[in-house]
């Protein structure tokens, strides 16, 4: 089993960076092989990137047995530079390409969205919650039936103290920990 | 007739041009028969770069938020407009990259809407109308199903920072790449409605 992290936040002092950090190392220390893709650091181009990289973020996500994504909620939803990623790996349109999409994802046993909101949950509720919809609606149907999806969402960060936000990578920590023992455990 | 200034944003490659048997003329012909001011934002053919960047999100919640000179522009022209008119085609991903981009990138504090104390406060009380021209490549029960993404953020979200008394037209063309006689009449008919539409903004 390992597991793909990818991060999308373009500072790497950010919160979201912290975030991504305390994802490696929670998965790290419950024993699963884990990558992370850094699609800033990697120069990912959202519109059109190199046919290269992104056959080799393919080959990343094909042999992973989890997907993590770790980004910041802008304007209630996913990153530009993440739907482009996703655009680009998975590309289908009405009944074409949708098998090959859906075979990219067949080795998935969970798909984990990590994010952090600038508002308050009420705020994301009027806007309709579209990131988490995409994910839960688009995303994961293309994944195989056994495939669970955890939401871990850390929100009203513009006014949050530094208590809250140990709080949020505590709660973090003891998800993944919690996930990986009920998934894995009976393996060890 | 009241003279409206329209913006309108493009977030199409080029095939918008041509297709579907021309979505551009009927923006065209709309927006001239209403006699509107029309300031048009390109966002193909300004090879637009919709990755926010290290600079731009270090600026972001800063006095003056749009550091990088493409955007900047594109900021003078929001906040001059009185309508909002964004026009797209998407997939399954819900809305276009570009778009997202632009919304990201453009649309911030100071520049869009207020942050007074972490809350977000109307900023652009000049839109007092929104319509959303969405060419679907799905058909109405998988966009349905998917929650509609797009409609969300360009008009539910969007909502939040206009006018309070902005109206908001959703114009949607479902199967836009089907081409059955069918559809051909479908599509005649939304090209119909968006002229219409526009000239009556």
């Amino acid at each position: 089993m390992s597991t793909l992290v990818v991060f999308c936040h373009p500072l790497p002092d950010s919160f979201c960076a912290a975030v991504a950090s305390q994802v490696m190392n929670s998965f790290t220390k419950a024993g699963t092989e884990t990558r992370m893709l850094d699609l800033y650091k990697d120069g990912f181009d959202a519109i059109g990137a190199p046919p290269g990289l992104v056959e080799k973020h393919r080959l990343a996500l094909r042999s992973a047995s989890g997907l993590v994504l770790v980004y910041p909620t802008w304007w209630g939803s996913l990153p530009a530079l993440l739907t482009g990623w996703l655009d680009q790996l998975l590309p289908y349109a009405m009944g074409v390409g949708r098998d090959d999409a859906t075979e990219l994802l067949s080795g998935l046993d969970y798909l984990i969205a990590v994010t952090t909101h600038g508002s308050t949950k009420v705020v994301n509720v009027i806007q309709g919650e579209p990131g988490r919809h995409f994910l839960r609606r688009s995303l994961h149907a293309l994944c195989p039936p056994r495939c669970g999806m955890r939401w871990l969402a850390f929100y009203d960060s513009d006014r949050s103290t530094e208590k809250d936000r140990k709080n949020f990578l505590n709660r973090v920590d003891r998800r993944i920990t919690w996930l990986m023992n009920l998934m894995f455990g009976h393996a060890r | 007739m009241l003279i409206v200034h329209v913006l309108v944003v493009l977030a199409d490659d080029l095939k918008l041009a041509q297709y579907p048997g021309g979505l551009r003329r009927a923006l065209d012909c709309g927006l001239a028969k209403g006699g509107h001011d029309v300031d048009i934002i390109d966002l193909h053919a300004d090879r637009f770069a919709p990755t926010m960047t290290q600079e731009g999100r270090r600026s972001y919640h800063t006095d003056t938020p749009l550091a990088e000179s493409d955007v900047q522009d594109y900021g003078a022209r929001v906040r001059a407009a009185e309508a909002l008119v964004f026009v797209y085609r998407v997939g399954w991903t819900g809305i276009p990259t570009r778009l997202k981009g632009f919304v990201d990138r453009t649309f911030a504090p100071t520049v869009a809407f207020k942050l007074v104390d972490g809350k977000v406060r109307r900023g652009l009380t000049d839109v007092r109308r929104l319509v959303l021209v969405a060419l679907h490549e799905q058909d109405r029960r998988s966009v349905r199903q998917g929650k509609d993404v797009g409609r969300r953020i360009l008009s539910r979200t969007m909502r939040l920072i206009v006018n309070t008394r902005c109206k908001r037209r959703y114009l949607a063309l479902y199967n836009c790449e089907s081409r059955t006689e069918e559809a051909k009449s479908v599509k005649f008919e939304y090209l119909r409605k968006v002229e219409r539409t526009l000239a009556r903004l």
